[in-house]
Protein backbone atom coordinates (compact mmCIF):
# COMPACT_ATOMS: atom_id res chain seq x y z
CA UNK A 1 0.00 0.00 0.00
CA UNK A 2 1.03 3.28 -0.88
CA UNK A 3 1.71 6.43 1.70
CA UNK A 4 -0.27 9.35 0.36
CA UNK A 5 1.37 12.64 1.40
CA UNK A 6 -1.51 13.54 3.62
CA UNK A 7 -0.48 10.56 5.79
CA UNK A 8 3.26 11.40 6.12
CA UNK A 9 1.95 15.13 7.00
CA UNK A 10 -0.79 14.48 9.28
CA UNK A 11 0.34 11.36 10.96
CA UNK A 12 2.21 11.93 13.58
CA UNK A 13 -0.53 14.83 14.67
CA UNK A 14 -3.34 12.41 13.99
CA UNK A 15 -1.84 10.27 16.44
CA UNK A 16 -1.12 13.39 19.07
CA UNK A 17 -5.18 14.13 18.54
CA UNK A 18 -6.23 10.16 19.40
CA UNK A 19 -3.41 10.79 22.35
CA UNK A 20 -5.56 13.90 23.14
CA UNK A 21 -8.53 12.31 22.72
CA UNK A 22 -7.55 9.27 25.17
CA UNK A 23 -6.20 11.93 27.66
CA UNK A 24 -9.80 13.17 27.78
CA UNK A 25 -9.28 16.25 29.74
CA UNK A 26 -6.51 17.87 27.49
CA UNK A 27 -7.58 20.97 25.27
CA UNK A 28 -7.60 20.21 21.75
CA UNK A 29 -5.58 22.70 19.98
CA UNK A 30 -7.14 24.06 16.33
CA UNK A 31 -5.40 23.16 12.94
CA UNK A 32 -3.09 25.63 11.09
CA UNK A 33 -5.82 25.16 8.46
CA UNK A 34 -8.91 26.27 10.89
CA UNK A 35 -6.92 29.15 12.24
CA UNK A 36 -6.29 30.08 9.02
CA UNK A 37 -9.68 29.80 7.93
CA UNK A 38 -11.22 31.30 10.97
CA UNK A 39 -9.23 34.37 10.44
CA UNK A 40 -10.10 34.65 6.81
CA UNK A 41 -13.86 34.50 7.66
CA UNK A 42 -13.25 37.24 10.54
CA UNK A 43 -12.03 39.40 7.48
CA UNK A 44 -14.70 39.05 5.12
CA UNK A 45 -17.48 39.01 7.63
CA UNK A 46 -15.78 42.48 8.92
CA UNK A 47 -15.34 43.50 5.82
CA UNK A 48 -17.05 44.52 2.23
CA UNK A 49 -17.55 41.23 1.83
CA UNK A 50 -20.33 41.05 4.21
CA UNK A 51 -22.33 44.26 2.82
CA UNK A 52 -22.02 42.94 -1.06
CA UNK A 53 -22.38 39.40 -0.90
CA UNK A 54 -23.65 38.34 2.45
CA UNK A 55 -24.85 35.07 1.03
CA UNK A 56 -21.39 34.22 -0.08
CA UNK A 57 -19.84 35.34 3.44
CA UNK A 58 -22.56 33.23 5.23
CA UNK A 59 -22.11 30.02 2.86
CA UNK A 60 -18.11 30.76 3.99
CA UNK A 61 -19.56 30.40 7.74
CA UNK A 62 -21.31 27.52 7.25
CA UNK A 63 -18.48 25.96 5.67
CA UNK A 64 -16.64 27.04 8.62
CA UNK A 65 -18.86 25.46 11.46
CA UNK A 66 -18.32 22.16 9.70
CA UNK A 67 -14.73 22.80 10.21
CA UNK A 68 -15.61 23.67 13.68
CA UNK A 69 -17.82 20.75 14.38
CA UNK A 70 -15.05 18.52 12.89
CA UNK A 71 -12.66 19.79 15.04
CA UNK A 72 -14.79 18.95 18.18
CA UNK A 73 -15.40 15.42 17.62
CA UNK A 74 -12.43 15.07 16.25
CA UNK A 75 -9.52 17.48 16.66
CA UNK A 76 -7.12 17.60 14.16
CA UNK A 77 -8.27 15.06 11.97
CA UNK A 78 -7.74 14.98 7.96
CA UNK A 79 -11.23 15.57 8.02
CA UNK A 80 -11.21 18.90 10.33
CA UNK A 81 -8.32 20.43 8.48
CA UNK A 82 -9.65 19.61 5.37
CA UNK A 83 -12.97 21.01 5.54
CA UNK A 84 -10.94 24.43 7.39
CA UNK A 85 -9.27 24.67 4.00
CA UNK A 86 -12.40 24.55 2.11
CA UNK A 87 -13.98 26.90 4.67
CA UNK A 88 -10.73 29.71 4.07
CA UNK A 89 -11.20 29.39 0.40
CA UNK A 90 -15.29 30.14 0.74
CA UNK A 91 -14.08 33.03 2.75
CA UNK A 92 -11.81 33.78 0.12
CA UNK A 93 -14.13 33.30 -3.00
CA UNK A 94 -16.39 35.64 -0.84
CA UNK A 95 -14.04 38.02 -0.89
CA UNK A 96 -13.35 38.03 -4.34
CA UNK A 97 -16.81 38.14 -5.05
CA UNK A 98 -16.88 41.12 -3.25
CA UNK A 99 -14.37 42.63 -5.36
CA UNK A 100 -16.43 41.80 -8.36
CA UNK A 101 -19.16 43.51 -6.94
CA UNK A 102 -16.97 46.69 -6.47
CA UNK A 103 -15.47 46.37 -10.07
CA UNK A 104 -18.83 46.12 -10.98
CA UNK A 105 -20.29 48.90 -9.27
CA UNK A 106 -17.34 51.38 -10.48
CA UNK A 107 -17.41 50.52 -13.97
CA UNK A 108 -22.12 51.39 -13.61
CA UNK A 109 -20.53 54.27 -12.08
CA UNK A 110 -17.94 54.88 -14.52
CA UNK A 111 -20.48 54.49 -16.93
CA UNK A 112 -22.74 56.87 -15.47
CA UNK A 113 -19.86 59.55 -15.44
CA UNK A 114 -19.32 58.44 -19.31
CA UNK A 115 -22.79 59.51 -19.85
CA UNK A 116 -23.57 62.36 -18.08
CA UNK A 117 -19.94 63.61 -19.22
CA UNK A 118 -21.51 62.87 -22.65
CA UNK A 119 -24.63 64.58 -22.24
CA UNK A 120 -22.87 67.43 -20.33
CA UNK A 121 -20.93 67.73 -23.60
CA UNK A 122 -23.63 67.49 -25.94
CA UNK A 123 -25.69 69.64 -24.03
CA UNK A 124 -22.53 72.54 -24.31
CA UNK A 125 -22.27 71.67 -27.65
CA UNK A 126 -25.91 72.42 -28.37
CA UNK A 127 -25.51 75.34 -26.84
CA UNK A 128 -22.64 76.99 -28.46
CA UNK A 129 -24.36 75.80 -31.69
CA UNK A 130 -27.22 77.95 -30.65
CA UNK A 131 -25.70 81.23 -29.58
CA UNK A 132 -23.54 80.30 -32.34
CA UNK A 133 -26.79 80.67 -34.44
CA UNK A 134 -28.26 83.26 -32.55
CA UNK A 135 -25.08 85.56 -33.09
CA UNK A 136 -25.18 84.64 -36.82
CA UNK A 137 -28.77 85.89 -36.96
CA UNK A 138 -28.22 88.99 -35.28
CA UNK A 139 -25.21 89.58 -37.71
CA UNK A 140 -27.20 89.40 -40.69
CA UNK A 141 -30.09 91.55 -38.77
CA UNK A 142 -27.27 94.52 -38.28
CA UNK A 143 -26.25 93.88 -42.12
CA UNK A 144 -29.43 94.14 -43.36
CA UNK A 145 -30.09 97.12 -41.11
CA UNK A 146 -26.94 98.53 -42.66
CA UNK A 147 -27.76 97.29 -46.15
CA UNK A 148 -31.70 99.13 -45.79
CA UNK A 149 -29.75 102.70 -44.22
CA UNK A 150 -27.27 102.07 -47.63
CA UNK A 151 -30.43 101.84 -49.35
CA UNK A 152 -31.87 105.22 -47.52
CA UNK A 153 -28.94 107.08 -48.42
CA UNK A 154 -28.98 106.07 -51.76
CA UNK A 155 -32.43 106.96 -52.70
CA UNK A 156 -32.05 109.77 -50.33
CA UNK A 157 -28.67 110.87 -52.45
CA UNK A 158 -30.73 110.08 -55.55
CA UNK A 159 -33.35 112.05 -54.96
CA UNK A 160 -30.89 114.89 -53.77
CA UNK A 161 -29.28 114.31 -56.84
CA UNK A 162 -32.43 114.92 -58.78
CA UNK A 163 -32.85 118.07 -56.90
CA UNK A 164 -29.60 119.46 -58.02
CA UNK A 165 -29.89 118.03 -61.41
CA UNK A 166 -33.22 120.65 -61.14
CA UNK A 167 -31.33 123.37 -59.45
CA UNK A 168 -28.95 123.21 -61.92
CA UNK A 169 -31.74 123.01 -64.76
CA UNK A 170 -33.35 126.09 -63.25
CA UNK A 171 -30.03 128.06 -62.87
CA UNK A 172 -29.28 127.12 -66.49
CA UNK A 173 -32.61 128.18 -67.84
CA UNK A 174 -32.13 131.42 -65.59
CA UNK A 175 -28.59 131.98 -66.95
CA UNK A 176 -30.25 131.85 -70.41
CA UNK A 177 -32.89 134.10 -69.57
CA UNK A 178 -30.58 136.77 -67.72
CA UNK A 179 -28.74 136.43 -70.69
CA UNK A 180 -31.91 136.88 -73.21
CA UNK A 181 -32.17 139.96 -70.95
CA UNK A 182 -28.70 140.96 -70.87
CA UNK A 183 -29.09 140.51 -74.90
CA UNK A 184 -32.49 142.45 -75.06
CA UNK A 185 -30.88 145.53 -73.06
CA UNK A 186 -27.90 145.25 -75.24
CA UNK A 187 -29.73 145.53 -77.81
CA UNK A 188 -32.14 148.41 -76.12
CA UNK A 189 -29.09 149.88 -75.03
CA UNK A 190 -27.87 149.77 -78.44
CA UNK A 191 -30.75 150.91 -79.86
CA UNK A 192 -30.75 153.85 -77.59
CA UNK A 193 -27.29 155.01 -78.29
CA UNK A 194 -28.24 154.41 -81.80
CA UNK A 195 -31.24 156.91 -81.63
CA UNK A 196 -28.91 159.32 -79.17
CA UNK A 197 -26.82 159.15 -82.11
CA UNK A 198 -29.62 159.83 -84.53
CA UNK A 199 -30.50 162.46 -82.33
CA UNK A 200 -27.65 164.40 -81.62
CA UNK A 201 -26.74 164.07 -85.43
CA UNK A 202 -29.94 165.63 -86.29
CA UNK A 203 -29.88 168.31 -83.50
CA UNK A 204 -25.96 169.00 -84.71
CA UNK A 205 -27.46 169.45 -88.15
CA UNK A 206 -30.20 171.30 -86.69
CA UNK A 207 -27.89 173.71 -85.14
CA UNK A 208 -26.66 174.48 -87.95
CA UNK A 209 -29.06 175.32 -89.82
CA UNK A 210 -31.30 176.93 -87.66
CA UNK A 211 -30.56 178.44 -83.67
CA UNK A 212 -31.56 175.94 -80.66
CA UNK A 213 -31.87 178.04 -77.18
CA UNK A 214 -33.56 177.72 -74.04
CA UNK A 215 -35.33 180.37 -72.98
CA UNK A 216 -38.32 181.12 -70.09
CA UNK A 217 -40.63 179.14 -72.98
CA UNK A 218 -38.37 176.20 -72.86
CA UNK A 219 -36.31 174.66 -76.06
CA UNK A 220 -36.97 176.82 -78.73
CA UNK A 221 -35.74 176.23 -82.37
CA UNK A 222 -36.04 179.31 -84.41
CA UNK A 223 -35.92 178.95 -88.31
CA UNK A 224 -35.25 181.47 -91.27
CA UNK A 225 -38.69 181.80 -92.95
CA UNK A 226 -36.52 182.57 -96.38
CA UNK A 227 -35.32 179.10 -96.13
CA UNK A 228 -38.39 177.81 -95.39
CA UNK A 229 -40.71 179.59 -97.76
CA UNK A 230 -41.15 181.91 -100.96
CA UNK A 231 -41.59 185.35 -100.69
CA UNK A 232 -45.65 185.64 -99.86
CA UNK A 233 -46.06 182.07 -99.93
CA UNK A 234 -47.23 179.46 -97.17
CA UNK A 235 -45.73 176.13 -99.34
CA UNK A 236 -42.37 174.69 -98.46
CA UNK A 237 -39.26 174.64 -100.41
CA UNK A 238 -38.07 171.18 -100.98
CA UNK A 239 -34.70 172.04 -99.29
CA UNK A 240 -37.00 173.20 -96.33
CA UNK A 241 -38.53 169.43 -96.11
CA UNK A 242 -35.25 168.04 -95.76
CA UNK A 243 -34.51 170.36 -92.66
CA UNK A 244 -37.78 169.77 -90.91
CA UNK A 245 -37.33 166.35 -91.51
CA UNK A 246 -34.66 166.62 -89.07
CA UNK A 247 -36.34 169.21 -86.77
CA UNK A 248 -38.93 166.06 -86.69
CA UNK A 249 -36.51 163.59 -85.46
CA UNK A 250 -35.35 165.95 -83.24
CA UNK A 251 -38.77 166.15 -81.85
CA UNK A 252 -39.67 162.97 -81.80
CA UNK A 253 -36.48 162.24 -79.09
CA UNK A 254 -38.34 164.76 -77.01
CA UNK A 255 -40.36 163.98 -73.46
CA UNK A 256 -43.41 162.71 -75.21
CA UNK A 257 -45.42 164.67 -72.25
CA UNK A 258 -44.00 167.78 -73.39
CA UNK A 259 -46.14 170.41 -75.54
CA UNK A 260 -44.78 171.43 -79.30
CA UNK A 261 -46.05 174.85 -80.50
CA UNK A 262 -45.29 176.30 -83.89
CA UNK A 263 -45.45 179.98 -84.15
CA UNK A 264 -45.22 181.81 -87.46
CA UNK A 265 -43.88 185.31 -87.42
CA UNK A 266 -43.23 187.87 -90.18
CA UNK A 267 -41.63 191.14 -91.34
CA UNK A 268 -43.62 194.55 -90.88
CA UNK A 269 -43.97 194.66 -94.48
CA UNK A 270 -47.21 194.47 -96.05
CA UNK A 271 -50.98 194.65 -94.21
CA UNK A 272 -51.17 193.39 -90.50
CA UNK A 273 -54.08 191.22 -91.24
CA UNK A 274 -52.26 190.03 -93.88
CA UNK A 275 -49.34 189.40 -92.13
CA UNK A 276 -51.35 187.61 -89.75
CA UNK A 277 -52.90 185.11 -92.04
CA UNK A 278 -49.38 184.65 -94.21
CA UNK A 279 -47.89 183.41 -90.67
CA UNK A 280 -50.73 180.81 -89.46
CA UNK A 281 -50.59 179.79 -92.65
CA UNK A 282 -47.14 178.84 -92.87
CA UNK A 283 -47.34 177.48 -88.53
CA UNK A 284 -49.91 175.37 -89.69
CA UNK A 285 -47.68 174.25 -93.01
CA UNK A 286 -44.91 173.28 -90.64
CA UNK A 287 -47.06 171.46 -88.32
CA UNK A 288 -48.53 169.46 -90.76
CA UNK A 289 -45.34 168.49 -92.20
CA UNK A 290 -43.79 167.40 -88.32
CA UNK A 291 -47.35 165.61 -87.69
CA UNK A 292 -46.48 163.98 -91.08
CA UNK A 293 -43.39 162.86 -90.52
CA UNK A 294 -44.41 161.29 -87.08
CA UNK A 295 -44.81 163.71 -84.38
CA UNK A 296 -47.65 163.19 -82.00
CA UNK A 297 -50.54 165.23 -83.57
CA UNK A 298 -52.65 166.18 -80.54
CA UNK A 299 -49.11 167.72 -78.89
CA UNK A 300 -48.49 170.23 -81.64
CA UNK A 301 -50.30 173.40 -81.82
CA UNK A 302 -49.42 175.96 -84.70
CA UNK A 303 -49.86 179.59 -83.89
CA UNK A 304 -50.06 182.85 -86.28
CA UNK A 305 -48.16 185.98 -84.74
CA UNK A 306 -47.83 188.03 -87.94
CA UNK A 307 -45.96 190.71 -87.33
CA UNK A 308 -45.64 190.87 -83.42
CA UNK A 309 -42.55 190.23 -81.21
CA UNK A 310 -39.70 190.82 -83.48
CA UNK A 311 -36.25 189.74 -82.72
CA UNK A 312 -34.51 192.46 -84.83
CA UNK A 313 -35.20 195.94 -86.64
CA UNK A 314 -37.65 195.99 -89.74
CA UNK A 315 -36.02 199.42 -90.66
CA UNK A 316 -33.02 197.44 -92.40
CA UNK A 317 -33.16 194.10 -95.00
CA UNK A 318 -31.04 192.09 -92.53
CA UNK A 319 -33.25 192.80 -89.79
CA UNK A 320 -36.65 191.93 -91.34
CA UNK A 321 -35.00 188.67 -92.74
CA UNK A 322 -34.37 187.88 -88.98
CA UNK A 323 -37.82 188.54 -87.90
CA UNK A 324 -39.79 186.08 -90.76
CA UNK A 325 -39.07 182.77 -89.09
CA UNK A 326 -40.74 180.28 -87.49
CA UNK A 327 -40.20 179.00 -83.75
CA UNK A 328 -40.84 176.03 -82.57
CA UNK A 329 -41.21 175.26 -78.77
CA UNK A 330 -40.74 172.61 -76.86
CA UNK A 331 -41.86 173.02 -73.03
CA UNK B 1 -9.47 4.35 -19.74
CA UNK B 2 -9.00 6.13 -16.89
CA UNK B 3 -12.67 5.30 -15.15
CA UNK B 4 -12.17 1.43 -16.03
CA UNK B 5 -9.07 2.06 -14.27
CA UNK B 6 -11.22 3.35 -11.40
CA UNK B 7 -13.97 0.77 -11.43
CA UNK B 8 -11.70 -1.62 -11.03
CA UNK B 9 -9.72 -0.38 -8.32
CA UNK B 10 -12.47 0.36 -6.78
CA UNK B 11 -13.74 -3.47 -7.40
CA UNK B 12 -10.20 -4.48 -5.98
CA UNK B 13 -10.09 -2.19 -2.90
CA UNK B 14 -13.34 -4.09 -2.09
CA UNK B 15 -12.06 -7.12 -2.53
CA UNK B 16 -8.89 -6.42 -0.07
CA UNK B 17 -10.73 -4.67 2.57
CA UNK B 18 -13.33 -7.16 2.59
CA UNK B 19 -16.15 -4.42 2.58
CA UNK B 20 -14.18 -2.63 5.39
CA UNK B 21 -14.95 1.09 3.54
CA UNK B 22 -18.79 1.93 3.22
CA UNK B 23 -17.54 4.86 1.28
CA UNK B 24 -17.48 4.59 -2.48
CA UNK B 25 -15.32 5.92 -4.78
CA UNK B 26 -16.19 9.69 -5.77
CA UNK B 27 -16.24 9.42 -9.01
CA UNK B 28 -19.00 12.61 -9.26
CA UNK B 29 -16.97 14.88 -7.10
CA UNK B 30 -14.05 13.95 -9.20
CA UNK B 31 -15.81 15.17 -12.56
CA UNK B 32 -16.82 18.13 -11.28
CA UNK B 33 -13.32 19.14 -9.73
CA UNK B 34 -12.29 18.40 -12.93
CA UNK B 35 -15.23 20.21 -15.07
CA UNK B 36 -14.40 23.50 -12.58
CA UNK B 37 -10.58 23.07 -13.20
CA UNK B 38 -11.70 23.43 -17.10
CA UNK B 39 -13.38 26.28 -16.47
CA UNK B 40 -10.76 27.92 -14.52
CA UNK B 41 -8.95 27.29 -17.34
CA UNK B 42 -11.34 28.86 -19.84
CA UNK B 43 -11.89 31.97 -18.26
CA UNK B 44 -8.45 32.67 -18.24
CA UNK B 45 -7.19 31.87 -14.56
CA UNK B 46 -3.77 31.14 -15.97
CA UNK B 47 -3.25 34.66 -17.01
CA UNK B 48 -3.78 36.07 -13.24
CA UNK B 49 -0.95 35.00 -10.96
CA UNK B 50 -2.94 34.30 -7.98
CA UNK B 51 -5.45 32.50 -9.30
CA UNK B 52 -2.65 30.60 -11.40
CA UNK B 53 -1.71 29.53 -7.95
CA UNK B 54 -4.98 28.40 -6.94
CA UNK B 55 -5.35 26.21 -10.42
CA UNK B 56 -1.98 24.55 -10.01
CA UNK B 57 -3.30 23.58 -6.33
CA UNK B 58 -7.10 22.43 -7.69
CA UNK B 59 -4.67 20.28 -9.98
CA UNK B 60 -2.04 19.28 -7.25
CA UNK B 61 -5.26 17.75 -5.31
CA UNK B 62 -6.58 16.33 -7.93
CA UNK B 63 -2.96 13.93 -8.87
CA UNK B 64 -3.51 13.63 -4.57
CA UNK B 65 -7.20 12.73 -4.72
CA UNK B 66 -5.90 10.03 -7.53
CA UNK B 67 -3.39 8.27 -5.29
CA UNK B 68 -6.00 8.23 -2.01
CA UNK B 69 -8.38 6.31 -4.99
CA UNK B 70 -5.91 3.88 -5.74
CA UNK B 71 -4.97 3.22 -1.88
CA UNK B 72 -8.97 3.14 -1.38
CA UNK B 73 -8.98 6.01 1.03
CA UNK B 74 -11.71 7.21 -0.70
CA UNK B 75 -12.93 9.60 1.94
CA UNK B 76 -10.32 11.44 2.12
CA UNK B 77 -10.20 11.78 -1.74
CA UNK B 78 -13.57 12.71 -0.95
CA UNK B 79 -12.09 15.72 1.17
CA UNK B 80 -9.31 16.29 -0.74
CA UNK B 81 -11.52 16.76 -3.86
CA UNK B 82 -13.97 19.00 -1.98
CA UNK B 83 -10.25 21.34 -1.71
CA UNK B 84 -9.42 21.20 -5.24
CA UNK B 85 -13.17 22.02 -6.51
CA UNK B 86 -12.67 24.88 -3.93
CA UNK B 87 -9.39 26.30 -5.11
CA UNK B 88 -10.46 25.84 -9.07
CA UNK B 89 -13.79 27.90 -7.89
CA UNK B 90 -11.56 30.55 -6.31
CA UNK B 91 -9.09 30.84 -9.24
CA UNK B 92 -12.68 30.97 -11.03
CA UNK B 93 -13.96 33.94 -9.08
CA UNK B 94 -10.61 35.75 -8.74
CA UNK B 95 -10.00 35.48 -12.28
CA UNK B 96 -13.10 37.21 -12.97
CA UNK B 97 -12.41 39.86 -10.12
CA UNK B 98 -9.10 40.80 -11.74
CA UNK B 99 -10.85 41.07 -15.23
CA UNK B 100 -13.45 43.02 -14.03
CA UNK B 101 -11.15 45.58 -11.87
CA UNK B 102 -9.44 46.19 -15.10
CA UNK B 103 -12.27 46.74 -17.01
CA UNK B 104 -13.51 49.12 -14.31
CA UNK B 105 -10.03 50.64 -14.48
CA UNK B 106 -10.15 50.80 -18.83
CA UNK B 107 -14.12 52.47 -18.19
CA UNK B 108 -12.75 55.02 -15.30
CA UNK B 109 -9.78 55.54 -18.23
CA UNK B 110 -12.59 56.67 -20.19
CA UNK B 111 -14.17 58.89 -18.57
CA UNK B 112 -11.03 60.67 -17.24
CA UNK B 113 -9.89 61.15 -21.27
CA UNK B 114 -13.60 62.11 -22.34
CA UNK B 115 -13.10 65.09 -19.39
CA UNK B 116 -9.60 65.92 -20.95
CA UNK B 117 -11.08 65.90 -24.13
CA UNK B 118 -13.76 68.03 -23.36
CA UNK B 119 -11.33 70.46 -20.55
CA UNK B 120 -9.36 70.59 -23.93
CA UNK B 121 -12.54 70.90 -26.25
CA UNK B 122 -14.15 73.90 -24.38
Amino acid sequence: MKTTRYSRQFGPLALAGVLAGLSACGAATPSKELVAARSAYDAAAQGKANKLVPDKVLTAKQALDRAESAFKSDPGSFKERSLAYVAERKAEIADALAEQAEAKASMGHADESYKAEQDRLRLAAKKKAEETKKALEANQRHLKEVRDKLAQQGSKLDAAGKALKKQEAELAARKKELEAQQDALKKEHAAREEAEKKYKAAMASLQEMAKVQQDQRGMVITLSGSVLFTTGKADLLPIAQEKLAKVATVLQNQDPNKKIVVYGYTDSIGTRGRNQKLSQARADTVRNFLVQRGVDSPRISAVGKGEDDPVATNKTAEGRANNRRVEIVVN
Amino acid sequence: MTRAWYVLALSGAFLIAGCGSAMPVPATQMTASKADIRAAEEVGAPNIPQAALHLKMARDQITDADALIKDSENEKASLVLDRADADAQLAIELTHAANLKAKAADAMKKVQELKKKAAEGD
